[in-house]
């Protein structure tokens, strides 16, 4: 134990007598450490977090195929089975609903679930109680159960259970909350559940149930293949019970609960996350190949500048075990302290993400990134610090064994001097070499994934959607919620519309509802009522109600024609239209539409519209990424407005701020029952898209990992190139003797540092390729081959390897000849 | 004073401290010599006594912290580091104790590197590489690497280098030190005809029998020069007298 301490004292010694050694060894672990646990809890977050229900492995989704699943049918599949100790219907929600609760009014997400459902989850309620069978009927009166998250964000209130809310104007009952932290059996869930059976009331569109989706829980002991097996003894009775819904090709399949983010997360968004954690995943791993090199070429150094130490030490008779001993010791001192650098690092990153999540628009969709906010997964922590501590004592044991097993006569005279210098050394800097170009190469995928993602993001923000952003805000309304008829929704909002107009610092107001996909488009024909082809366009249209100052509060201009004016809404006037410029040029070549008419949807259904204007495509391709036509029509007495827009005044642009916070209260000095759901700027709206909100944040990630990267392979850089030029101190002493200039020298280290970075570089742009030519798909609006990028990565590696070799090569230029002489 | 014209080398009181740990090494202590083109010195003391530190000087490998250096009738005060390199580089050979070839050269490469330096055309400097490993014997090694050479052989190839730039004086630093009598002497024996053929040389040594083969020998004690048998007699009459005493 003594002489373990003595080791440990004597560990702590070196490594203090050495501070380069230790601070590159440190860091590099550090950063090793740092990135991977950052990674992977992100990862684990994103595909591997559980979800906070019971035994989620017993679990399945009921598929049903040709089945016509309507509620009578989910009951009584849900009394007579022999599969599911619990069956649960559940919409495929979730439902966006209007919240308004007190003053607050926002946008809520509902999901309409079966009585039983928390029951078969297996939790019970932090406040409150569950649903009851009878208010799962058509006709109960509402009643809610919150979710832990909106109960703290709306106040925490202790006295919550028997509150009132409304939702999409109808009054419901808080019954209870969830507890903390359960989102369903999907990582994200809803602010509110309600019974299956007001979904009809409370959403609109919703007819009788909602279509449930079944999951069940399966019987103890019951397997999946014989739950599989016993469920196909159903189909037969439910035909009996249900000829009209069931036919003879009916089928019941189950499948395990799969780990989705949210249950109407499609194939595309769980292929886009797989991607991006694979890419994560990818990205850790170069981090950590480059640490070990790091460590592996330090702790090799550090090894061949103690063999005089260590030849003395066996020649007075120390054992070869001793040597071993206390090279481990030091080893081990180094991982452990790293280690916790790492994990010191780990966390302050973790809060710096946690912090770009906080900072997010509460309207954030689906609330996706709120999974990713999570604390530092412990498990993850362990096993990345147990892979850097095996790495670090291996690569530390291995030169400690080499060493312990040299010649100690050789290494004696050796040390001793004499004889030609360098030769032996050239193999031991040749794998060194080969360790920096390897370190250039990973880096250069690295920092040109860095490059490539923020140059991916800046392009998603900056795409021009065809109108200037800037100094614009969208007021998002619920007219219905506020139970108005449309005809009295377009009164009340234009009277908003009016006085908002009227408030300084606003140039324009403009109105516009929620549009739709329009169908087929063709040119009218008179005489021609059926439904024969001649469509013009290959997707349909997107057809959108909008106010006559709409254009203009937009600041999208006006390519030809006119805008909307009060009499085209008027019941008997003639049916206009104003189209872009896209759809004009499907019409005429010259883009000349002007008066044309057209009919759009069912052509029997239609009336002809004449065009009375052209503006210019929205070009945004993550708005509009199949560059869908647009149609606008004029907003009339059936149609509800949905949204305000407001263009500011150029001077206002600094009282912004205030304006969007004044903008709820004058909207209620109007009309005291307009719910005001969110009030943004169109940069906001932007930056929270989701597409371009993750490649925001994918940018931001791979930026900080390529720094990492960047970093550590300077630093390995370095201490390579330092070690060279430490071992050829007599040659360069030799080189000045023999009239080699100061500014010689450094040059001759540049170069030779130069060369390696290049031949680096050479295989990291080839590695690049291959890599952006398998991730490319992630990103947008930038080639994989993009010449900024690969300009971009060139020149900042070439920078920091110059910077690495410099330092050294500085040193060399100042060694004194003389000295480096007196060594031999 | 025409001796400080014709002389190659003069340094007057010249010395070098060392500060290191705030311990002063005086290991040049008030030195004054003067060597004549052509002239062939050998330098010899006990170990530690500043025989390497006044090479160095020679050689404008480090600069005296006193005392004045003319090198061709030059002041060698005033140079700047370039300057410096530039005259190390056209004017001084240098010959090691430890050979200090460089490992990862050729023999050919080694011989090269200071026309390198000066930037000799290529032709020339295959000829002038040719010419320098002719005169001490070495050119069928030329593609050798140093490690497959003797010691002896090193130090011959060590000497084509030194030499391959035409210097005008030649600085060898114990150049039998790491040899055996054998190799030793054909070392010298090399060293006396490149001094027959014109070259200035200045060898350190404290092998009396290596010292016979100079015309003068200057004894350090100390940092001082305690013995220098051309005070007493010209350079030219000393050779025989030298030998005779020596041998
Ligand atoms: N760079 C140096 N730093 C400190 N002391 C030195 C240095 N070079 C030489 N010395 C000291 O100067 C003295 C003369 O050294 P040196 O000229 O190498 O002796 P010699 O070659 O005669 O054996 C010695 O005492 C030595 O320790
Ligand atoms: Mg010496």
């Amino acid at each position: 134990m003594t002489t373990l301490w003595q080791d440990v004292r004597y560990g702590f010694r070196m490594l203090c007598k050495n501070p380069g050694f230790t601070a590159i060894a440190l860091v590099t672990l550090a950063i090793g450490i740092g990135a991977n646990t950052i990674m992977f809890s992100l990862v684990n977050a994103m595909l591997f977090r559980s979800v906070h229900v019971q035994d989620p492995d017993r679990l399945v989704v009921c598929k049903d195929d040709n089945l016509d699943l309507g509620y009578e049918m989910y009951t009584y599949m849900r009394d007579h089975n022999p599969v599911f100790s619990d069956l649960v219907a559940l919409d495929r929600g979730p439902h966006a609903a209007t919240l308004v609760w007190g003053d607050v009014s926002k946008r809520a997400h509902v999901m309409y679930v079966s009585s039983n459902y928390f029951s078969a989850l297996g939790v019970a309620p932090a406040r409150g109680r569950y649903f009851l069978p009878e208010e799962e009927r058509l006709d109960a009166e509402l009643v809610a159960v919150l979710s832990h998250r909106l109960w703290q964000c709306q106040g925490a209130d202790p006295e919550i259970v028997g509150q009132r809310v409304s939702l999409n104007g109808m009054p419901a009952q808080v019954v209870g909350v969830a507890p903390e932290g359960f989102t369903g059996a999907t990582l994200v869930g809803p602010e509110l559940w309600l019974p299956l059976g007001s979904g009809m009331r409370v959403q609109y569109q919703l007819q009788e149930y909602p279509l449930p989706q079944l999951m069940g829980r399966l019987r103890p002991g019951l397997s999946m293949s014989g739950a599989q097996a016993q469920l196909q003894s159903l189909i037969p009775r439910l035909r009996e019970n249900f000829p009209r819904s069931c036919n003879n090709h009916s089928t019941l399949s189950l499948n395990l609960l799969p780990r989705t983010v949210h249950s109407t997360q499609t194939e595309g968004d769980r292929a886009y996350l797989s991607g991006a954690s694979l890419f994560l995943m990818g990205v850790s791993a170069v981090i950590l190949l480059i640490a070990c090199t790091n460590l592996a070429n330090m702790i090799v150094i550090h090894g061949i500048t103690r063999h005089r130490e260590i030849a003395i030490r066996l020649a007075v008779g120390g054992s070869r075990w001793y040597v071993v001993r206390q090279l481990f010791v030091e080893s081990l001192l180094v991982a452990l302290l790293g280690g916790g650098l790492g994990i010191v690092l780990a966390i302050w990153c973790m809060r710096v993400l946690n912090a770009w999540v906080a900072a997010l628009d509460p309207e954030f969709p689906l609330e996706l990134a709120r999974v990713l906010t999570t604390g530092l997964d412990l498990r993850v922590l362990a096993a990345t610090l147990g892979i850097c501590l095996t790495a670090t004592v291996l690569f530390g044991l291995k030169p400690a064994l080499r060493l312990s097993r040299r010649d100690v006569v050789a290494d004696l005279k050796e040390s001793a001097g004499g004889g030609v210098m360098s030769t032996r050394s050239t193999r031991g800097i040749m794998p060194r070499g080969l360790s920096v170009v390897f370190q250039t190469a990973l880096s250069v995928v690295l920092v040109m994934a860095a490059v490539l993602c923020t140059r991916s993001a800046r392009k998603a923000i900056q795409t021009n959607p065809g109108f200037d952003l800037q100094g614009k805000l969208l007021i998002e309304i619920d007219a219905r919620a506020a139970g108005y008829d449309p005809a009295r929704s377009v009164q009340v909002c234009e009277a908003v519309a009016e006085h908002l107009n009227a408030l300084p610092g606003v140039q324009m107001a403009g109105l516009s509802c929620d549009g739709g996909f329009g169908g087929s488009v063709v040119e009218y024909a008179p005489g021609v009522e059926s439904d024969t082809p001649g469509n013009l366009l290959a997707r349909d249209p997107f057809v959108c109600p909008v106010g006559g100052e709409y254009f203009e509060s937009m600041g999208i201009p006006l390519l030809q024609g006119r805008t909307f004016c009060r009499l085209d809404s008027v019941t008997d006037a003639e049916k206009v239209l104003i189209i872009d410029e896209p759809l004009a040029r499907r019409l005429r070549p010259d883009a000349n539409a002007l008066g044309c008419l057209i009919q759009y949807g069912w052509r029997s259904l239609s009336e002809p519209h004449r065009i009375v204007g052209i503006v210019p495509t929205l070009h945004s391709a993550l708005h509009n990424p199949e560059k869908r036509a647009h149609i606008y029509l004029p907003m009339g007495p059936k149609h509800r407005p949905a949204y305000i827009h407001l263009r500011l005044a150029s001077d206002a642009l600094n009282t912004e701020a205030t304006l969007r916070q004044m903008i709820p209260a004058e909207i209620r000095k109007v009309d005291p029952y307009l719910p005001v759901l969110s009030v943004r700027t169109l940069m906001d709206c932007q930056r929270n898209d989701l597409p371009v909100w993750l490649r925001l944040m994918g940018a931001r990630l791979s930026l900080i990992f390529g720094a990492m990267a960047l970093f550590l392979a300077a630093l390995g850089i370095y201490a390579v190139k330092g070690y060279m030029v430490a071992s050829r101190t007599p040659e360069i002493g030799v080189r000045m003797a023999l009239g080699a200039t100061r500014r010689g020298i450094l040059a001759m280290v540049l170069r030779e540092g130069a060369i390696l970075t290049l031949v680096g570089l050479c295989w990291g742009l080839l590695l690049a390729w291959a890599v952006a030519r398998v991730a490319g798909s992630l990103l947008y609006g930038v080639s994989p081959l993009d010449p900024v990028s690969i300009a971009v990565t060139i020149v900042v590696l070439g920078l920091a390897s110059l910077l690495a070799s410099y330092i050294p090569a500085r040193r060399a230029a100042r060694v004194d000849p003389m000295a480096a002489l007196r060594y031999e | 004073m025409s001796g400080v014209q014709e002389a190659l080398i003069q340094v007057e009181n010249l010395h070098r401290v060392f500060v290191t740990d705030e311990v002063e090494t005086h290991a040049l202590a008030g030195i004054h010599l003067s060597i004549a083109r052509g002239e062939y010195v050998a330098i010899s003391g006990p170990s530690g006594c500043g025989k390497s530190t006044l090479m160095a000087i020679l050689g404008l490998l480090d600069t005296p912290s006193e005392g004045d250096y003319w090198l061709d009738g030059r002041p060698v005060a005033s140079l700047t580091p370039s300057e410096r390199a530039r005259i190390r580089n056209r004017r001084v050979g240098f010959i090691f104790q430890s050979f200090n070839l460089i490992g990862d050269l050729t023999v050919h490469q080694n011989v090269e590197l200071p026309l390198l330096y000066r930037r000799v055309p290529s032709a020339q400097r295959r000829q002038w590489v040719q010419e320098a490993l002719d005169r001490v014997g070495m050119s069928h090694r030329a593609k050798h690497y140093p490690a497959q050479l003797s010691g002896g052989q090193q130090q011959r190839v060590a000497a084509a280098r030194a030499v391959v730039g035409r210097p005008a004086i030649l600085l060898a630093d114990e150049p039998t030190g790491n040899l055996d009598s054998n190799s030793g002497r054909a070392v010298m024996d090399m060293l006396a005809e490149l001094h027959r053929e014109g070259t200035t040389i200045c060898m350190v040594t404290h092998d009396p029998r290596y010292a016979g083969y100079a015309q003068r020998t200057i004894h350090l004690f100390d940092g001082r020069i305690v013995d220098d048998d051309m005070a007493v007699q010209k350079p030219q009459d000393s050779l025989g007298g030298t030998v005779e005493r020596r041998a």
